[in-house]
């Protein structure tokens, strides 16, 4: 039994990755913005129905930054030592507005990426003094390249998948474990309204895939698998062929 | 990430015959309250609540309208371990409950034949189990759901309160509004497993014999039947019986954690087969072997886990894609126990005079009648299922004359092809439900390609 403490607990991926942690007897911290506390609790509550944990919640603002610290020593005053944390705060809006809309833009990156930045930040300090603890943060593979039609949120995701590498780097000889999973198109909220998405699955199949990735210690994990290879093409591809294709 | 808007977007639906589909616009509510704006952005369109899409006909299907997906809906609200009464939302499917109050000594008291239903399309088609003879279809065993009605109020509806309302939606296809929760009286088990014994019968009066002569003792029983020889083979088949498990009848290894279930492994079809795997040869080569495996393991009781009694085809994931691009229909009826070996007899030989042989057919006899529009009342039971060929829906007509002669009736959550005037001589209770529906929806908010090609809402 561990304690996690999961960032974006009304996310669509959190749902069935909380399932999945409740299932094997974890102890769980959830956080949500204000606006969602009820929507948390609904969660909660059928934790509690179907598996014999304990869970706990709290409101978090991502964006108030002054505030990281003060919540992160709370949750560890209330729910006691973190073992795990896992970032799942992420959006994405429509790319043709924040082109235009640089203010937008930037409220984006600031939840995609400086809010991460800000938490994992203390968490791993925390962690490092500690010799111990699980890092996990979910990134994608729209990362791994820019791409016309969603660079916005790309660079966030990148930003945040070099932020982890480094704090991968520094952690790794004090016995703490990073891992950044890039789960490709996902049923979520996130992506309700999107049209012809590429192999996308259920969030069920990445929560699955993400406790797999944690019990052996993995640094990066591409779920569906498929991504580890389309991925792999994608990144190595001469930028004069890239620039011709149109996706 | 709040938007004002529920999106919908257009995809392609299949009943799961795949033999009817149709493109419809779905929209994914998590909340509540996104059913009511569903209801107030979308009301002047046909809406529909979809669950896991297990129907076999196009009972699943809104083509051009929009499909409420109702699979983020799925959250359990309450358990009473001591009465075992579980409250949910109506988007949880049956693998997922079982597997919330199996491991505390509870069980569904109905559950159809595969796990993945949701228990608000279970409600909407008031499935039947194998133990519908001993105790009624799945609506009888709900103590309430909440309902949202066309103008988007939420009613609770249950046996005592709203009781029309609740007998119209108990079989009602999802065509009274959205099913949001319900809460259900559970059943006590012992274990994690069907105490069952396998018996083989040469011919067709001898099975029903057997069936009958086992009602009383046995809560769960079904026949597989084979109707894909002909002449003296046809009508022979195998009738299983079973009950939950006491825990000391489990070896003693089983008994160290009577409630877990062994790990049981799946495989999926992973496209369209580009023609039928199902054909005459290897349909009669299923059904010689599974006629002959009987006979190896003998008349000697057995003791599964529920998830291979209960759910023997969910080990073969879409096994729907064997019957490749066509797909395949299935036509279950009952008629009243009166005259009705005759009438079995009688399709039987119309089967296998013909070219439609089926590859499947089941066997069970019904109990009592629930919801107005519900399937099951006192009879027997068969489900046949035939690949698509051209030709099978005017030899499905003939069937359909044949059971209404009989004052039988079609199974709504199975059927694909019945003739809307067919429809209405088989229901009898057609007129108050409707009446119900008129009350509730005026104008025909809640509609499927089902009730529009049966016309199930009438002319008020």
């Amino acid at each position: 039994m561990k304690s996690w403490l999961i960032f974006g607990g009304t996310s669509g991926i959190a749902k069935p990755l909380v399932r999945e942690f409740a299932d094997q007897g974890h102890r769980l911290f959830l956080t949500a913005r204000e606006e969602s506390t009820e929507e948390l609790q609904r969660l909660v509550h059928d934790i509690e129905v179907r598996y014999d944990v304990e869970v706990k919640t709290g409101s978090f603002d991502a964006l108030d930054f002054s505030g990281h610290s003060a919540f992160i020593t709370e949750v560890e005053r209330d729910f006691g030592k973190i073992d795990g944390v896992v970032w799942i705060i992420g959006e994405m809006q429509p790319h043709q507005e924040l082109q235009s809309d640089i203010e937008k833009a930037q409220r984006q990156h600031d939840v995609n990426y400086t809010a991460a930045m800000s938490v994992l930040s203390i968490i791993a300090g925390i962690m490092e003094k500690r010799k111990h603890g699980h890092i996990v943060a979910i990134g994608s593979p729209a990362g791994d390249r820019g791409r016309k039609s969603n660079y916005f949120y790309g660079a966030d995701k990148a930003a945040l998948h070099t932020f982890l590498e480094g704090l991968r780097h520094r952690l790794s000889r004090c016995g703490v474990r990073v891992l950044t999973v890039k789960p490709g198109p996902t049923q979520t909220p996130l992506t309700d309204g999107m049209k012809n998405l590429p192999f996308i699955v259920k969030p069920e199949l990445v929560a699955k895939d993400i406790i797999i990735a944690i019990e052996k210690n993995c640094d990066l994990k591409y779920t569906p698998r498929i991504w580890q290879f389309i991925m792999l093409l994608i990144r190595h591809m001469p930028r004069w062929l890239y620039k011709k294709l149109n996706f | 990430m709040s938007k004002s808007k529920i999106p919908v977007h257009p995809t392609l639906i299949e009943g799961w015959g795949r033999f009817k589909s149709g493109i419809a616009y779905v929209a994914h509510p998590e909340l509540e309250r996104h059913f009511s704006e569903i209801i107030a952005e979308y009301g002047s369109e046909r809406l529909l609540a979809i669950g896991n899409g297990r129907s076999y006909g196009d009972a699943c299907l809104n083509s051009e309208n929009v499909a409420v997906a109702i699979d983020r809906f799925d959250h359990a609200i309450e358990f009473d371990a001591r009465k075992g009464i579980i409250t949910c939302e109506a988007g949880i499917s049956i693998q997922s409950i079982i597997e919330t109050i199996l491991p505390k000594g509870w069980f569904l008291p109905v559950t159809p034949g595969t796990k993945y239903p949701t228990l608000g399309g279970c409600f909407a088609a008031d499935v039947h189990g194998k133990n519908h003879h001993h105790s009624g279809a799945f609506s009888s065993h709900v103590r309430w759901i909440d309902l949202m009605v066309a103008n988007g109020e939420i009613l609770r509806c249950s046996t005592r309160k709203n009781t029309d309302i609740f007998r119209a939606t108990a079989g009602g296809m999802g065509l009274t509004g959205f099913i949001l929760r319900m809460s259900i009286q559970l059943i006590p088990v012992e274990s994690a497993f069907i105490f069952t014994r396998q018996i083989r019968a040469f011919d067709l009066e001898s099975l029903m014999q057997i069936l009958y002569e086992n009602d009383d003792d046995w809560p769960y029983t079904v026949a597989w039947v084979d109707c894909s020889g002909k002449g003296d083979i046809s009508g022979r088949g195998v009738v299983n019986l079973g009950r939950h498990a006491m825990c000391d009848e489990l070896s003693v290894r089983k008994r160290v954690s009577p409630f877990k279930a062994p790990y049981r492994s799946s495989v999926r079809i992973p496209f369209v087969a580009p023609f039928s795997m199902v054909n005459r040869l290897t349909s009669r080569l299923f059904n010689e072997m599974y006629f002959d495996k009987e006979a190896i393991n003998g008349n000697s009781p057995k003791i599964v886990s529920y998830d291979s009694y209960f759910y023997p085809l969910d080990s073969i994931r879409c096994w729907n894609r064997l019957y490749g691009r066509r797909g395949f229909v299935q036509y279950q009826f009952v008629i009243p126990f009166e005259g009705s070996e005759q009438c079995l007899l009688e399709i039987l030989k119309r089967c296998s005079g013909n070219g439609f042989r089926p590859t499947l057919a089941v066997l069970k006899r019904l109990g009592e009648e629930s919801g107005l529009l519900s399937f099951p009342r006192r009879g027997w039971t068969l489900a046949i299922d035939f690949p698509y060929k051209p030709g099978l829906l005017s030899f499905l007509d003939i069937l359909d004359r044949l059971i209404l002669d009989y004052s039988g009736r079609i199974y709504l959550a199975k059927d694909a092809r019945m003739k809307a005037d067919t429809f209405k001589s088989m229901y009898p209770e057609l007129k108050m439900w409707q009446e119900v529906k008129y009350n509730l929806d005026p104008r025909g908010v809640f509609s499927s390609d089902l009730s529009r090609r049966l016309s199930i809402f009438g002319n008020p």
